[in-house]
């Protein structure tokens, strides 16, 4: 049976993707960059959405003003104050000028917003109270240490961050939808074969690990991927307005990724 | 504050080195996988994702077992299936649910399937059958074993005949849909195929919009079809006010494509080769082939014409056009004059029309002293008015024609000083289209031709005036009137011929401006059957398309 609208299961099961963003056949109407991009004057959805992009990618806008030479504390103060300013602003003209790609319009409306800040003006613009900044999770990150520093730039440090939060986002979705559905085990299982690594198992010795035939962990596996390529355009897609530069801004990654 | 140098003084985390491309994989990888992997998998760039070639699925769908995949489009994956029931081969497109598959989606769908099943015709791909399985969508079709139109093209050049040939095929296909009011809306060398024997096949109506049809499907924000070889209109998203001419701007395309290897827009990103087609003009197929005949050029250039009055209006016309040249014919396509030709390099030079300008108008200013200098006679070279061709359906219209012509003539034999080739010596040119053949037959350095179409009470004249000696065009014009106005229109062309053959009147003697005025007088006046004296009025631009006529 051919279904992708329900959570994967391993009954037969097949997914499919609807398509690519070749031909532009998808509805960006819905997406929360193309609501942003759209809105006109004061709009809840476009700030509803502008926030909770905000939410998503404030880990890369932190690493880079961190790597411009702000301590902890002084880069959560910068970042807040980014955001509150950006949900303030109406005037989305130059978001347009960056043809409509959120990554972009982000980090240059944070370089523009570095440039000008001042700290009593931070303390001003805290947004009301609402912390965007998770300052939990920002010092747990802090703490772990994660990630180069040595010879990346605060661009490249931003694009990297992004690309990671990204696919952190996207192996989140994915892992619930197969929890909700009591398949967690499966999704464990299954989700390193994402990479097609040399030296996993293979799927012959998962099949008899599960109890199941070498087909159907063949199958189980080919609806997974495909899953998680709907995921991903769709993660992507919502930062983007025009959907050929789905396309861009994963092989924009790869490259990011690679150097 | 923290500098760069206290920043990067943090011991590496290196995690490990992925095994499969190599990049090292820190810590902050998620889930410790390797995050290049990861997105390479995202594009289907892996060894065994099979995106890009044939990979067995063996999976079942129904009545169909699924084969392989075999392509994938903006609206679902195309397999090939083996329907157990009647054990045939037969490509099966699904479409699945989604996020990616909205209600207009899947109406959009349904619409192409129902359309694609109502043509029957050798050179579209016959629909088996539509249905819906598990909240999936799918119909089973014809599987057409051979390649699409882009794959052959890449693998191997193709002739400008074989193109030829290929395109009025496809082009009557599409005529045939339009005649059942089905646009294909989605033409492009991938949705042609070939088959065994060579022969096109069209498929893939995917965005097919039955016209009688109120349809709400696409919106503004939803801009279907393949940049590439979308018209200007359909990439503005005006889904409800396409007519024929945006699957003939396809086609064109599609031609483009098949005499160069390229299509006429390629930009980066789907939002510049959209900018592109809204924007920019097409390069001329031979600057990227000079081998491609100059007519070839001709009729892919009108095809691609921004303005869709202006693009063959039907595809049969487009197809005719085609065989006319297939058979050695003159096309009915134009040249595009020489105004319409310069406004279009205007478009995409504007820089170097600027200082182009500030030449001209330096060189005119000296120019103009000169010939005050030294004066200026009206050359002894010769016109000769070429029979004009006739476009109208009815063809007892030619005497009409071939009487304007000889009005025109008569006007200019009666110019002093003009030297203007005989009726009798002309006519036997009529159909030649080497102009400097003509010229030097005939002894003369400028050439008028022209082609009529009259309909009902108006004609529609275009008439050009060609330097042989050069083979330029000096003056072109296109004239959409009433047929009373007939006389006014013979008059205006010939005064229009006089002035660009004689002398600039300004600030010249006396005697030679009463000797120029007194030749525009003498066209005004000549002619046996103005019974008033003619009306003028400024010409307009012609609002039919060139050599729009059909069989």
């Amino acid at each position: 049976m051919l279904d992708r609208s329900r959570p994967p299961n391993d009954k037969g099961s097949l997914s499919t993707i609807s398509g690519t963003t070749q031909s532009g056949a998808v509805a960006f109407a819905t997406t929360h960059w193309s609501i942003v991009l759209t809105a006109q004057g004061e709009s809840p959805a476009a700030r509803e959405a502008l926030e909770k992009l905000c939410r998503t990618y404030w880990w890369p806008l932190y690493g880079f003003v961190r790597r411009q030479g702000s301590k902890p504390d002084e880069a959560q103060d910068l970042t807040q104050g980014f955001f509150a300013l950006l949900l303030e602003r109406k005037d989305l003209d130059a978001v347009r000028r960056e043809k409509g790609r959120l990554r972009c319009y982000l980090l240059t409306s944070l370089k523009n917003f570095l440039a000008k800040a001042r700290r009593r003006e931070l303390a001003l613009k805290r947004g009301g109270g609402q912390a965007l900044v998770p300052l939990d999770e920002l010092i747990a990150r802090e703490r772990a240490d994660l990630e180069p520093a040595d010879s990346l730039t605060a661009e490249r440090i931003f694009e990297r961050r992004w690309a990671l939060t990204l696919l952190e986002q996207v192996l989140t979705r994915l892992e619930r939808e197969y929890q909700s559905v009591g398949n967690a085990k499966l999704f464990d299982c299954l989700k390193e074969f994402l990479c097609d690594e040399p030296g996993c198992r293979s799927q012959a010795e998962l099949a008899v690990e599960l109890g199941m035939t070498e087909n159907a962990v063949k199958q189980a596996f080919h609806r997974l991927r495909q899953r998680y390529r709907q995921l991903l355009r769709d993660e992507i897609s919502q930062t983007v307005a025009v959907p050929g530069d789905v396309e861009d801004e994963l092989r924009h990654f790869i490259s990011v990724l690679q150097t | 504050m923290l500098g760069d140098a206290q920043l990067s003084n943090r011991p590496d985390k290196t995690h490990r080195v992925c095994a499969k491309c190599g990049v090292t994989v820190f810590a902050d990888s998620p889930r410790g996988f390797c995050s290049v992997c990861l997105f390479r998998s995202g594009l289907g760039l892996l060894d065994d994702d099979g995106q890009y070639g044939p990979s067995p699925i063996d999976m079942e769908f129904g009545d169909y077992e699924l084969l392989e995949e075999i392509g994938r489009g903006g609206q679902g994956v195309v397999y090939r299936a083996r329907q157990k029931s009647l054990n045939r081969t037969v490509a099966l497109k699904v479409i699945g649910l989604g996020r990616w598959s909205s209600k207009p989606h899947l109406r959009r769908f349904r619409h192409e399937a129902e359309a694609a099943a109502s043509l029957e015709h050798p050179q579209i791909v016959p629909i088996h059958e539509i249905g819906e399985r598990d909240g999936s969508c799918y119909f089973s079709m014809k599987f057409i074993e051979g390649g699409r139109l882009d794959e052959v093209v890449k693998r191997e050049p193709m002739s400008a005949r074989r193109a030829a040939e290929l395109l009025a095929k496809i082009a009557r296909t599409v005529q045939f849909a339009h005649e059942h009011r089905i646009f294909h809306r989605d033409i492009k060398p991938g949705n042609i195929l070939l088959d065994k024997n060579g022969e096109p096949h069209l498929t893939d109506f995917g965005l097919a919009l039955l016209i009688e049809q109120e349809s709400t499907i696409t919106n503004s924000f939803e801009v279907l079809g393949t940049p590439s070889y979308m018209s200007p209109e359909q990439a503005m998203g005006h889904a409800k006010e396409l007519t024929p001419a945006a699957d003939v701007y396809s086609l064109g395309a599609v031609f483009y494509h098949m005499l160069t290897g390229e299509p006429p827009f390629a930009g980066g990103t789907t939002y510049e080769t959209i900018r592109m087609v809204l924007e920019s003009e097409p390069r001329n197929p031979r600057t990227r082939n000079a081998k491609i005949d100059l007519d070839l050029a001709i009729i892919c250039l009108k095809c691609l014409e921004k303005n869709p009055a202006k693009r063959y209006s039907t595809a049969k016309e487009l197809a005719d056009d085609l065989d006319r040249w297939l058979r050695h014919e003159p096309i009915h396509a134009r040249r595009i004059g020489v105004f319409n030709r310069a406004g279009k390099w205007v478009r995409r030079n504007p820089v170097i029309t600027t200082l182009a300008a500030v030449i001209v108008v330096l060189a005119v200013a000296v120019g103009t002293m000169l010939w005050r200098t030294f004066g200026q006679r009206l050359p002894q070279s010769g016109i000769a008015v070429l029979p004009f061709e006739n476009l109208s359906d009815n063809k007892t219209d030619a005497s009409f024609v071939d009487g304007l012509q000889d009005d025109i003539l008569t006007k200019l034999a009666k110019i002093s000083g003009l030297k203007v080739i005989s009726r009798t010596s002309v006519m036997q040119y009529r159909g030649e289209r080497n102009m400097r053949k003509i010229a030097d037959a005939l002894r003369v350095s400028h050439l008028l031709e022209g082609s009529v179409r009259k309909t009902g009470d108006r004609i529609h004249l275009n008439a050009q005036l060609i330097d042989a000696r050069t083979d330029t065009h000096v003056w072109a014009e296109q004239y959409d009137r009433a047929l009373p106005d007939v006389f006014a229109v013979q008059t205006d062309i010939a005064q229009k011929v006089v002035n660009r053959l004689s002398a600039k009147i300004s600030g010249g003697k006396e005697s030679d401006r009463g000797k120029a005025n007194s030749r525009l007088t003498s066209v005004r006046n000549v002619s046996s059957r103005e019974a008033t004296p003619p009306r003028y009025s400024p010409p307009r631009p012609l609002r039919y398309t060139e050599g729009n006529r059909s069989d």
